[in-house]
Order: structure tokens, then C-alpha cells, then sequence
């Protein structure tokens, strides 16, 4: 299975994203942003960074690329699409997920391994979680705080579209501590925190086990390879 | 050659003519920055103005207020900071031109769900 991940000028985890599609037992295939040819890949990834220095809102003008384009016309067609942070929101600008992204509640940048809730276990990147699951990924962002009016947010809780909670504490201010969302197909997952830094024993975050050897992240991928040969 | 500078650097095997330098100060002195035509002053322009929402918080103003209460400016009771975008024109705005700029605030210039854009004007 041949899944993409799109580098934006600014792009900073986009080999971390294909490295964990290698150990999930997926093929990762480099796209370029510029590019609106996706390289008949099964599904897309798009990663973390700082595309286009966030210049004008975080994720606009990434939103643009014909790349991104592109996903938006497969997205509605059923391809399934990671976004993480950076990627998170880029799909938010690009109207595949609703609402928007702020400057973190207490202004800080925020870097901590994050523990998160699995609320919806249905869509194509989390089917291999189970319900109400606790896991524990890391988290790095500026402008992580989720908002949306109050209409949109009755939506998305109505129709099961959050995905992941924060738990024990809410780092960035988002409203009902959304994490990610899903779109109503299931197929679109944004989410702030970074399942692609969780997917190697001594790589990731601290378990009761072990050090360093949380890997819940790899799930993402391995959910995503699952769907693709079951559909 | 046992003196002055001319020495010092060829010593370290760059032939240098001293006067060179003083032509290079000269060179310096002489050029003034020219403000280019399509900065500032006549070229055709349409202004966007946009501001982060009102309910929402605005942390470069609450930033920028807390200074200026430090300051001494006790009146000024809040500050707010959103976006001037100026788009250059190379001929004269024409009322499709206007209608698209403002189709682009709403669309890609500003972002509806955190905010606003308060003003989109031809600038005269």
C-alpha cells in the first residue's frame, strides 16, 4: 500500500511521517507540494512543520497547493487523509474539516507527551484503537487552540466527529479539549498532536514499562493499512 | 619592509593598495536609497483590513495593552491588532477589481471563523 506525504515549503516532519509508514508495513511515497500529481497513492499524509513560515494564517497558503488541491478533490471521493498539526491545519483552511486553530491559550509554545482519548474508533486511521482508549503521543504547538462556533461544535459531538480528547489537562485551550476530528465520512483525521513520533521502542514517549517506549502512534498507520485492504 | 600597515597586510598575502579603500568609502557615501515607485505613493492600490474576532482572544494586543498600562497610558483600556493588506495594481482599479479583492479577503485573505474583515477600499 502506497501512502503519500506531501512536503510544503516550511515542512518539518514529513520523514518522521513516512519513516512510521515503513514500520507500520505501508510504502511511503514522497510528494511535492507544487506538484498536483499524487502518485496514485492509497492515502495521504499531510505532516507537521511551519509550511510557508505560517506566513498570513498557519496553513493558508499551504491550503492553495495544487497538491493540496488535489487531496480536497480524492478526500471527497473517499481517499483517506492524515493531517497533523501543521497538516491539522492545513486541512481546516482547506475546508475539509470545520473550524479553526488559534494562538494557544497561555501563549506558549508547547512541547510534552500528551495523553489523549480515543472518543470515535471508526475512521480509517483509528480502527485499530479501542473505544474510550487512553493513549499517549507527543505534542508540539504554538497555535493548537481548537475553536469553532457554538453550532459546529454541537455538530461534531451530535454526530460522533471528535475523535481524540485531551486528557488530564488541556494544553492549548481548545474548546470541549478537542485533540482531532474526523469529517462526516470518516476518511479526513486532524489532529494536533504527533502520532509519526511514536511509533519506535526507545523513540518515544515514557511508559510504565519503559522509558521511551510508548508506541501508540504506529496504530495511525496500521489503522490506515487495515481499512485500505479491507475496502 | 618593516613598516606601516601596507606591510601588516600583505603579511597575511593579500596584496592590498590602500587606496582602494578609500574609493570603496567614497562608492558608500554616495549612492541614496531610492524608494521604489511601487512601494509607496502612486501606484493603484486596494486596501484589506482585517481583525481577529471580537470574542476571541487577541494575544499580541493583550501583549501590546499590558505594555503600554506599564507605561504609564492608564487610559487606553484595551488593544486590538489585525491586518493591513495593501494589493498593488499595474494599471487603474476597475470595479471587477474591487469586486475580487473582496471576494479574496473572505475567501483566502482572512480566515471567517477567527476573523473579520472589517474594510476592503480602493486607496486614493
Amino acid at each position: 500500500m502506497k501512502i503519500g506525504v506531501i512536503t510544503y515549503p516550511g515542512t518539518l516532519d514529513d520523514r518522521d511521517a513516512q519513516r512510521a509508514i515503513r514500520l507500520a508495513g505501508g510504502t511511503p511515497v514522497p510528494l511535492w507540494h507544487a506538484d498536483s500529481n499524487l502518485k496514485k497513492v492509497d492515502a495521504v499524509v499531510l505532516p507537521g512543520g511551519f509550511s510557508y513560515g505560517d506566513y498570513l494564517r498557519c496553513g493558508a497558503i499551504a491550503a492553495q497547493a495544487p497538491a493540496t488541491q488535489e487531496v480536497v478533490k480524492l478526500a471527497a471521493q473517499g481517499l483517506p487523509v492524515l493531517g497533523i498539526c501543521n497538516g491539522f491545519q492545513v486541512l481546516v483552511e482547506a475546508h475539509l474539516l470545520p473550524g479553526g486553530l488559534i494562538r494557544n491559550e497561555k501563549q506558549h509554545f508547547i512541547c510534552r507527551d500528551q495523553k489523549l482519548r480515543v472518543e470515535n474508533n471508526q475512521t480509517a486511521w483509528t480502527n485499530l484503537f479501542e473505544k474510550d482508549q487512553e493513549i499517549t503521543i507527543p505534542l508540539k504547538n504554538g497555535e493548537g487552540g481548537y475553536i469553532a462556533s457554538k453550532e459546529t461544535l454541537k455538530m461534531l459531538e451530535a454526530e460522533n466527529r471528535v475523535v481524540f480528547r485531551y486528557l488530564d489537562l488541556n494544553p492549548n485551550g481548545s474548546m470541549n479539549d478537542i485533540a482531532g476530528l474526523t469529517n462526516e465520512r470518516g476518511n479526513v483525521l486532524g489532529l494536533m498532536p504527533h502520532p509519526e513520533h511514536a511509533v519506535e521502542p526507545g523513540f518515544g514517549p515514557d511508559t510504565d514499562i519503559a522509558m521511551r517506549s510508548g508506541t501508540d502512534g504506529l496504530k495511525f498507520f496500521e489503522s490506515v493499512l487495515k481499512a485500505l485492504v479491507s475496502a | 619592509m618593516e613598516c606601516g600597515k601596507v606591510n601588516e597586510i600583505s603579511r597575511c598575502g593579500i596584496p592590498i593598495n590602500l587606496g582602494v579603500f578609500a574609493v570603496l568609502r567614497e562608492n558608500l557615501s554616495i549612492p541614496k536609497l531610492v524608494r521604489p515607485a511601487n512601494r509607496r505613493g502612486t501606484v493603484p492600490k486596494i486596501i484589506v483590513e482585517i481583525m481577529p474576532k471580537q470574542d476571541l482572544l487577541d494575544p499580541q494586543g493583550k501583549a501590546v495593552s499590558n505594555a503600554l498600562h506599564r507605561a504609564g497610558n492608564k487610559n487606553i483600556s484595551n488593544v486590538r491588532i489585525g491586518k493591513r493588506i495593501e494589493l498593488h495594481f499595474e494599471n487603474e482599479i476597475t470595479d471587477a477589481d474591487l469586486e475580487n479583492a473582496k471576494a479574496l479577503a473572505q475567501s483566502f485573505l482572512s480566515n471567517d471563523v477567527i476573523e473579520d474583515v472589517v474594510n476592503v477600499f480602493k486607496e486614493v
